[in-house]
């Protein structure tokens, strides 16, 4: 199994050998409760500053790393701090989980969030015991995020709202039908609906995993609960009811055989 | 010269009776498409199969019967059809339907004495009055008028017309032997009464809503001006409160006071840096008046209701694009707030609701998560219309977020439920 680096980055040397010692126990920890024996992650830098950092990934290729930034990086405000290091780091390691480590609480977290794309924020005013459980919590996702992200790419569909990428698992689609809106569709997940723009069309011949069901419907036949011949009716997981052309028949009989549904 | 006049009563006989056919069976047809039906399929098969028989004839058999028909019609379909003990919307239905009868009557009663008495031998002007009426309950707001909060007063108007119509016509059918031109004029008036009702009472009801909208933004501004100064007050004290325990601090610092003002010190501190005080900071960066309403509304609400909050806008916010109708945007935040305030009020202690206006090049994100309870209701549950989980409620759900952003074509809207959150995610053109 391959290892991932972990880097620290906090200005005071006190808390960057904290945050060490922390993490340590959170890795030997992981690896206590994980089946695999083989290790995941190593501490592979601790620095104090922004420089450091960009200078390492500048000579070391990085991949799906896990940084613990602090984002007061330096007392001058006009200074680069955590936050922009985020953005740098994300350019040079794409897959990069990021956990920020703040002193104050009344940060926007949901904000840099969605700015920098960040795993967590934990603040370092808590005591050892809390901090050490946070550390734990958030390593353990960050291997989960990262084994995710190289296992299943592949199984994994994204649209755009905006600017902001929308993630689903595939297994997780029903379906995806046009609206009264020209070129909007809107997906139906086990979980939730959304959004987008885009053309039925292009979608079935770039998804392999969606069947074409009528001109407005795409499904996922694995979704499907049951399709009947008779009324030509198919029926969704969440109740949604798409009928298909009668010139469609054939091709119902052999998803019917294909994916083993359920038929009236 | 016998024969031709034979044929013709013959001929005639048919198209009436054609005639009567299509006006029932509209009858019938646009019942069904106006009212929600609460009975099955077989179920109404069988009522049609009994009761249609019954209007057809009957209707046929003069005007006595013409009124028997009707007289039936009304009790039958009402109390097969009504969802409670008074159903007062299913009843104004049925009426309305009535009152399009007694109407068309007229009309046809008019014509035939205006051009040509024989003009209710083609069964053309049956088929041109069913399809205005089609046109008339399906893409006017008659109907709907029944269904809003002054429906009642709408339902007696209709009563109320229906009633003066029906009178005038038996009236100067039997009681009292009218000529043409009385005749007309009578029927003239009351169809301008008609019109003229229908009217005042849709501006009214219009003069009435705009009045109370009004009335909601000055309210809400006002009380926005309180907060802000209050909030400014607020945060002035905070400011010289700490300076003042500075230099007490420092000045006590070598007699033997400190340890008490350090305890002061950790006190006000934990008192002053509490969440609740501060947490309306980031609304000052929402500068377009409505928005920032509805959001010092609500967060109030969620700080009244003792549910943890956050409230994150970091960018400032100018104003909402024309684009949009800014009591849209307003009414579907508005439910959502409502929707995750009624499942935190479920939730008790657990609960949270957090907030993100987020601008990034000309776009607008709107984030607003609340935890819910693990139940198995989906997305697709909650989008049905009038969906709800609480009994007597108003049932705004999902569907009307849906059906309020459905004009524009640049609104993305994306619900989950996952890992114990509900998320509202809005992200619109700026």
């Amino acid at each position: 199994m391959k290892e991932y680096g972990i880097i620290i980055c906090d200005d005071e040397k006190d808390q960057v050998r904290r945050i060490h010692d922390l993490v340590k126990y959170a890795i030997w920890s992981l690896e206590d409760s994980a089946d695999s024996k083989d290790k995941e992650f190593k501490i592979t830098l601790e620095a104090n500053s922004y420089i450091e950092v960009a200078d390492y990934l500048e000579d070391n290729k990085v991949d799906s790393g896990v940084y613990f930034l602090d984002i007061e990086l330096s007392r001058d405000r006009a200074d680069k701090d955590g936050i922009d290091l985020a953005e740098f780091i994300r350019q040079k390691d794409p897959n990069a989980q990021i956990i920020f480590i703040t002193a104050y609480e009344n940060l926007a977290a949901m904000t840099y969030r969605r700015r920098t794309g960040a795993l967590d924020f934990i603040t370092k005013n808590d005591s050892d015991e809390v901090l050490q459980k946070r550390l734990n919590e958030t390593l353990s996702l960050a291997a989960r995020r990262i084994r995710e992200s190289h296992a299943i790419k592949k199984m994994t569909f994204s649209y755009k709202m905006g600017r902001r990428i929308i993630n689903e698992n595939i297994n997780d689609i029903l379906y995806i039908i046009t609206t009264p809106k020209s070129h909007r569709l809107r997906i139906v997940t086990v979980s939730g609906m959304g959004e987008f723009t885009g053309d039925i069309k292009k979608l079935e011949a770039e998804n392999d995993f969606l069947e074409k069901i009528s001109q407005s419907c795409l499904a996922n036949p694995s979704n499907i609960v049951e399709i009947n011949l008779s009324t030509r009716v198919i029926s969704f997981k969440d109740g949604y009811k798409e009928t298909f052309p009668r010139r469609s028949k054939a091709k119902m009989k052999s998803l019917i055989e294909r994916y083993n549904l359920k038929t009236v | 010269m016998t024969n031709i006049v034979d044929i013709y009563n013959r001929y005639n006989i048919i198209i009436y009776a054609v005639g009567l056919f299509i006006s029932v069976a509209c009858d019938y047809l646009f019942f069904y498409l106006i009212t929600p039906i609460n009975r099955s399929k077989k179920q109404n098969i069988l009522f049609i199969i009994v009761t249609f028989p019954i209007v057809f004839l009957y209707s046929g058999a003069g005007d006595l019967g013409g009124f028997c028909a009707e007289l039936f019609e009304v009790l039958v379909f009402y109390i097969v059809y009504k969802r409670g003990k008074r159903d007062y919307q299913v009843l104004g239905r049925i009426l309305i339907l009535l009152l399009y009868s007694y109407l068309s009557f007229e009309i046809e009663f008019l014509l035939s004495q205006i051009i040509s008495q024989y003009i209710s031998t083609l069964p053309i002007d049956t088929i041109v009055i069913n399809i205005l009426e089609y046109y008339i309950l399906m893409k006017t707001d008659i109907i709907k008028n029944l269904d809003d909060e002054d429906g009642k007063t709408f339902f007696y108007l209709i009563v109320y017309l229906l009633v003066s119509f029906a009178g005038i016509y038996y009236l100067t059918s039997y009681l009292f032997d009218v000529d043409r031109v009385l005749n007309l004029i009578l029927v003239a008036v009351i169809s301008i009464q008609l019109i003229f009702s229908l009217y005042i009472y849709n501006s009214s009801k219009k003069i009435r809503q705009d009045k109370l909208s009004l009335q909601q933004i000055k309210d809400l501004k006002t009380y926005t001006q309180q907060l802000e100064s209050s909030q400014r007050g607020l945060r002035k004290f905070k400011h010289d409160y700490q300076n003042m325990l500075l230099s007490l601090k420092l000045s006590a610092k070598k007699s033997h006071d400190k340890e008490l003002i350090d305890k002061l010190a950790e006190y006000s501190s934990k008192i002053l840096e509490d969440k609740v005080l501060w947490q309306f900071n980031d609304v000052d960066n929402v500068k377009d008046e409505l928005l920032k309403s509805l959001f010092i509304s609500k967060l109030n609400r969620i700080f009244q209701d003792n549910i943890q909050y956050s409230f994150e806008c970091r960018d400032v916010i100018d104003s909402l694009s024309n684009k949009y109708n800014a009591f849209d945007i307003i009414r579907i935040l508005g439910i959502t707030y409502d929707n995750a305030i009624e499942e935190s009020l479920e939730l008790g202690n657990e609960a949270r609701i957090d907030t993100m206006v987020y601008r990034e090049n000309g776009e607008l994100e709107i984030e607003i998560k609340n935890r819910c309870r693990n139940t198995d209701l989906t997305i697709q549950d909650m989008r049905k219309s009038g969906f709800t989980t609480k009994k007597n409620h108003d049932g705004l759900g999902l569907a009307n977020i849906e059906e309020l952003s459905q004009p524009y074509n640049d609104i993305f809207i994306n619900y989950q439920i996952k890992d114990g959150w509900f998320t509202f995610l809005m992200v619109m053109s700026i």
